[in-house]
């Protein structure tokens, strides 16, 4: 087994763009956060451990 | 938050686990960090393994709701192709002895900011990212919470050249 050179393009970051950001919602993301911690308070109750852990 | 610099306006960010982690147990200061962040036009993007970090969790109902709120902060994923995957044996060669204790999804991303020029990595894991490989271009706090300090960190290429020369294995053992 041989190693070989090769060149890896570095590729320009602006091409992991989408053409248009994505709208942001300052109001639906709380709505979000709140109902994912309600779902994670659920969680603890049933499980008695934090999702937190996971990661 | 202090004024971003005017060269990160309109950049593309990636976000690591622990900024998910944090914004949703702190989700007015995180809303408006991240509409700060979007009105400069800087991209929020992040691959999907850390999407998976992220959201498992023991009940279907946390998994889909933490996968929801990711993809509403997320501008778009990573692609995960065959060049990343050329990369990271010498992303790993090159954090030589800084590899000790690296978790796989901080390798991933830092081979991430060794393929695109120009990618940023927010974090506020300020040990798995040293600065002999990436250079910490800035450093914030959240108003709110003064011991939560965020890096904003870019790949060093070794050259001044765009393209890097690296080695790899050309046939893989049986």
């Amino acid at each position: 087994m041989t190693r070989k050179n090769i060149t890896i393009k570095r590729v320009d970051a602006s091409e992991l763009r989408p053409k248009k950001l994505k709208p942001f919602s300052v109001k639906k993301f709380i709505e979000a956060a709140t109902s994912l911690e309600e779902a994670i308070r659920k969680e603890q109750k049933i499980y008695g451990a934090t999702s937190r852990i996971f990661a | 938050m202090e004024q971003l610099p005017e060269y990160l306006h309109n950049s593309t960010v990636l976000l690591d686990t622990n900024f998910f982690l944090h914004a949703y147990a702190n989700k007015e200061v995180y809303a408006n960090f991240i509409k700060q962040l979007k009105n400069r036009g800087i991209a929020l993007v992040s691959p999907n393994l850390v999407k998976y970090e992220f959201v498992r969790s023991k009940t279907i109902d946390v998994v889909r709701q933490k996968e929801s709120y990711f993809h509403q902060i997320i501008d778009s994923i990573l692609p995960y192709d065959l060049s990343i995957d050329e990369l990271i044996i010498p992303t790993i060669e090159e954090y030589k002895q800084k590899m000790e204790g690296l978790p796989l999804t901080d390798l991933i991303i830092a081979t991430y900011l060794k393929k695109y020029r120009g990618l940023y990595l927010l974090t506020n894991d300020h040990s798995d990212f040293p600065t002999s490989v990436f250079d910490r271009k800035y450093i914030f706090n959240l108003e709110e919470f003064g011991d939560k300090i965020y890096g904003l960190y870019i790949y060093k290429p070794k050259t001044k050249v765009f393209d890097e020369q690296i080695s790899v294995y050309d046939d893989i053992p049986s």
